[in-house]
Order: structure tokens, then sequence, then C-alpha cells
């Protein structure tokens, strides 16, 4: 804490923080494995839905999933908030989108963001492509963000 | 992710922010920087409060008569930590106690060392000890911990809150 004159009120940063550390699972963790080579994987359930991210369970009848097929790292814009001023912790220091993408093939959307445009190009049903992280953490910080695919 | 635990990664989950000390605070780490211990009084039921907060909560007026208070007190409640909170840099298993300043009202929370463990008590005397002045900032780890005096134990009794 600094110190100040008597008048004035002190003042100090201060930073909570809980430690957590989390196991993402076989399904998950197959998948950020994946995004480490570059290949977007999913899981398919017994009626030929694919899930992306890879679900280890079917979200509607729980079904459990373990068949993975590879999905192309291209998909639609299915909803999207514009952060006009990133904060510090924000990943990207520019204006960008977090947004809610359905890869190609799919049955269900990711989120992500999706950066390098304007907010007037952005619109749902965009067709967006990955971008990838040069450095791989296995984490879904491999893909940098996505990017508008020009028709 | 950790290298050593590839199954596992770190998620920790933060928020910064930015603390104001308020009015009474202030004064009261501003004393502390000076090696003084500053209670505020309450003008309507004469309750002493360290550290003050600038009113009393039992009456609703405004405490603007200030005392020193000793710095030494008694155990009103205490705890022995066992489970090691994560950045933390005491080494359990430690004793954190409510510490009830000799002439004050209300206790507040701090660190008893130079302590067995088994003797820690409700009652116990106990008084602080200061870091070198030198190392001296608007905080009350300027107190490093509170030891036991070795003093007779005061009556629980006195703890209650005056009517």
């Amino acid at each position: 804490m600094t110190k100040s004159s008597d008048k004035e009120l002190l003042r100090a940063s201060f930073k909570l923080e809980y430690p957590y550390e989390r196991s993402p699972g076989p399904v998950i963790g197959k998948f950020f494995d994946e995004l480490s080579n570059e290949v977007l994987v999913g899981t398919k359930n017994s009626k030929g839905e694919v899930f992306v991210p890879a679900a280890e369970f079917d979200p509607k009848d729980s079904e459990h999933l373990s068949e993975f097929v590879e999905v192309k790292n291209e998909g639609v814009v299915q909803s999207y908030t514009w952060i006009k001023k990133p904060r510090a912790h924000h990943l990207i220091q520019e204006s960008f989108a977090f947004a809610l993408i359905s890869m190609e093939g799919t049955d269900s959307a990711m989120l992500h963001m999706i950066a390098n445009c304007n907010e007037n190009e952005l619109e749902i049903g965009k067709r967006v492509k990955v971008v990838w992280n040069e450095e791989k953490t296995q984490t879904i910080r491999d893909i940098k963000y996505f990017e508008i695919i020009d028709d | 992710m950790t290298e050593e635990k590839k199954d596992f990664f770190v998620s920790n989950i933060s928020l910064s922010y930015q603390y104001t000390a308020g009015n009474a605070t202030t004064r009261f780490l501003n004393k502390v920087a000076e090696g003084k211990l500053v209670a505020q009084k309450c003008p309507k039921c004469s309750a002493v409060y360290v550290p003050p907060r600038g009113s009393c909560p039992r009456c609703g007026v405004a405490t603007e008569e200030e005392l020193e208070l000793p710095d030494t007190g008694a155990v009103e409640s205490f705890t022995i930590v066992h489970i090691p909170i994560p950045g933390n840099p005491i080494v359990p298993p430690y004793v954190s106690a409510m510490i009830r300043l000799d002439g004050a009202d209300i206790s507040f929370l701090h660190l008893i060392q130079e302590i067995d463990l088994a003797d820690i008590r409700i009652g116990m005397r106990v008084q602080a000890v200061w870091k070198d002045r030198s190392e001296w900032g608007t905080t009350l780890e300027n107190i490093k911990w509170f030891k036991p005096t070795g003093e007779a134990d005061v009556d629980p009794s006195v703890f209650k809150f005056k009517e």
C-alpha cells in the first residue's frame, strides 16, 4: 500500500485468485491433443450427429460418445458479441468478437474469437476459418482465433 | 499447462481490483506506519473500535474521538491452520487468531507465533512482535505476529460486548 498525506485516501491494487487445476478427461483431452497437430476432432453419436468440441456425452440423450471424427477447420458464425475495447485480460488487444461457431459438418457450436475484421464485416452466417497459434500448448489457445473467409 | 502433469492444466480464476481504504482506515493505517494502534470511540455507547471504521455499528453515529491502544491483548478466538493455502508463504501448522487489544471492544485477525500449538487457548495474553522499523508501511503487516506474554489468562467473560 502506498503512503500518502493525511488528506489523501490510501489505495492499493489487489488480485484475488483461486488456484485451480483441471483434467480435461479422455475426450476433451483428445480434442486438445489433436489441436496441437492442427487437427479439429469431434465425436459422433449413433444418429450420425457430430459435436465439436468433442463431447463425452450426447447433450440431448446422454449417449456415451467415443467415436472420433476429423472435421474441416472452417465453420459458420451462429452468433457473436463484438468487443470494441478489449480489457487487459483479453488475449487479443484489438477489437474482436466472441462468437459461437458451428464447424462445417457438425451439429454443435463452439465458443471462440474472431479477429482481423471490422465490426461491419461480421454477421451471423459468415464463413470463418481457424488461424492456428504457432506455439502449441494443447489447450483451446492452440486456435489463435478465427477469421472471415473472403468469398 | 504444467509440464510434470500432462493430464492436468492450470486454469486459475482471478479478479483484479482496486481497494480504497476510506477515511477511517486511511487514518488508522497512517498511524500504523508510525507504530501506533489508534482506535476510535463511540460518543454514545463508548465502545472502542480497532481497526476503526468511522462509525459505531450499534448506535449508527460517526466515531471521531481517537485513542491510542497498547500492542498487548488477549486471544478471543483462534484456529490452528493445517492445510496449506497455495500462494500463502506461511507454513502450516500455524495459529490464526482474533485478538482483542487491551481497551478495545472488538477484535481483529492476526497470527500467533513463538508458541507451542498445544498451549494456545482463549484468554491467553499476547503482545505484538513488530517488524524492523525500516520495513514499516501503511499495513498491519508491520506486526509480524503476536506472541504469548506468559501473564495470567484473562477471564473470557471480558470478551462479552458491553451493553
